[in-house]
C-alpha cells in the first residue's frame, strides 16, 4: 500500500516535469525538469530492483549527460539576445501525433496478454553485470567502448576552432 | 496496491509520448535533444520493466545500460554540432539553418 502510494508519487514527478520539458518556454527550466524526469525514472530502477542501472543512471545522465546540456545551452546564448527562450511551434500538429502514439501504444498495453510472473526478491545485480560483460555480452561491451571512443574524438574535431584554415 | 507491469508501460508510453511532443514542437536544437533523451529514458525503462516482470533474468537490465552508453555518445555529438552550428549561424533554432554553408 505505502510502496504503491510511493510509486505514484515519483511516476508523478517524472510525468510532471517531463511535461515542464515539453512545454516551459524557458531553456533552462527545460533542463532542469530534463534532471526530475532523469531522477524520477532513477527511482523507477529502484522499484524494479536495478541497483547497479540505478547508480549508472545517476552518474552518467544526471552527473554527465545533463551537465553537458545545460553547459551547452549556456554555451550557445547571448545576454543581450532571446536566445533562452524557445516557443512551442505547431503545438497541435504535435500534439495531435503524440496523442496518436500514445493511444496506440496504450491499446497495444492494455490488448496483449503479458506473460506476467510474480517477481521474486530483488537481489545486488552489479556482481552479475560484470560477469555477463565479460563473457555473453563481450563483444557489445567491447563495441560500447570503441563507440564511445570515437563520439569523444568526434566531438573534440567538431568543435575544434578552425583558425588555421581561415587565415590561409 | 500492487504495481504490476502494466503501471510501468503506461508511465513509459506517456514519458514517450511526451518526448515525441517535444521532438515535434520546438525550434532549439538542445530542447529537441532533451526529448530524444525522454524517448530513451522511456525504451529503457520499458526494457527494465519486461526484464523484471516477464523474462527474469538480467538481459532487459544489460540493454538499458547499453542504451545510456549510446545516449552518451549521441550527447556528446550532438552539443558539438549544436556548438559548430552556433559558430556558424549564430543560431541555435533549427529552422534558421537551412543552407548548407555561410
Amino acid at each position: 500500500m505505502i510502496s504503491g502510494l510511493i510509486w505514484f508519487l515519483f511516476a508523478g514527478v517524472s510525468v510532471g516535469s517531463a511535461v515542464v520539458v515539453a512545454t516551459s518556454k524557458n531553456v533552462v527550466h527545460c533542463g532542469f525538469g530534463l534532471l526530475f524526469t532523469l531522477l524520477g525514472v532513477c527511482a523507477m530502477y529502484a522499484f524494479l530492483g536495478a541497483d547497479f542501472l540505478m547508480a549508472t543512471q545517476v552518474i552518467v545522465y544526471v552527473g554527465g549527460i545533463l551537465v553537458l546540456v545545460l553547459f551547452a545551452v549556456m554555451m550557445t546564448h547571448r545576454i543581450e539576445s532571446n536566445r533562452l527562450r524557445d516557443e512551442l511551434v505547431q503545438p497541435v500538429a504535435a500534439l495531435g501525433a503524440a496523442a496518436l502514439v500514445f493511444g496506440l501504444s496504450m491499446l497495444m498495453i492494455t490488448r496483449t496478454a503479458w506473460d506476467e510472473k510474480v517477481p521474486g526478491e530483488a537481489l545486488p545485480t552489479t556482481s552479475s553485470f560484470g560477469r555477463a560483460f565479460l563473457t555473453d555480452y563481450l563483444f557489445p561491451f567491447e563495441f560500447a567502448s570503441v563507440l564511445l571512443l570515437v563520439a569523444m574524438m568526434g566531438a573534440a574535431l567538431i568543435t575544434r576552432e578552425k583558425k588555421e584554415e581561415e587565415d590561409q | 496496491m500492487e504495481i504490476g507491469l502494466n503501471h510501468y508501460l503506461t508511465l513509459s508510453a506517456v514519458l514517450f509520448s511526451l518526448g515525441v511532443f517535444t521532438v515535434l514542437s520546438r525550434r532549439h536544437a538542445i530542447v529537441i535533444l532533451m526529448g530524444v533523451e525522454l524517448i530513451l529514458n522511456a525504451a529503457a525503462l520499458n526494457f527494465v520493466a519486461f526484464s523484471r516482470f516477464v523474462a527474469e533474468n538480467l538481459d532487459g537490465q544489460l540493454v538499458a545500460v547499453f542504451i545510456i552508453v549510446i545516449a552518451a555518445a549521441e550527447a556528446a555529438v550532438a552539443l558539438a554540432i549544436v556548438l559548430a552550428i552556433f559558430r556558424n549561424f549564430q543560431t541555435v533554432y533549427v529552422d534558421q539553418v537551412d543552407r548548407l554553408q555561410r
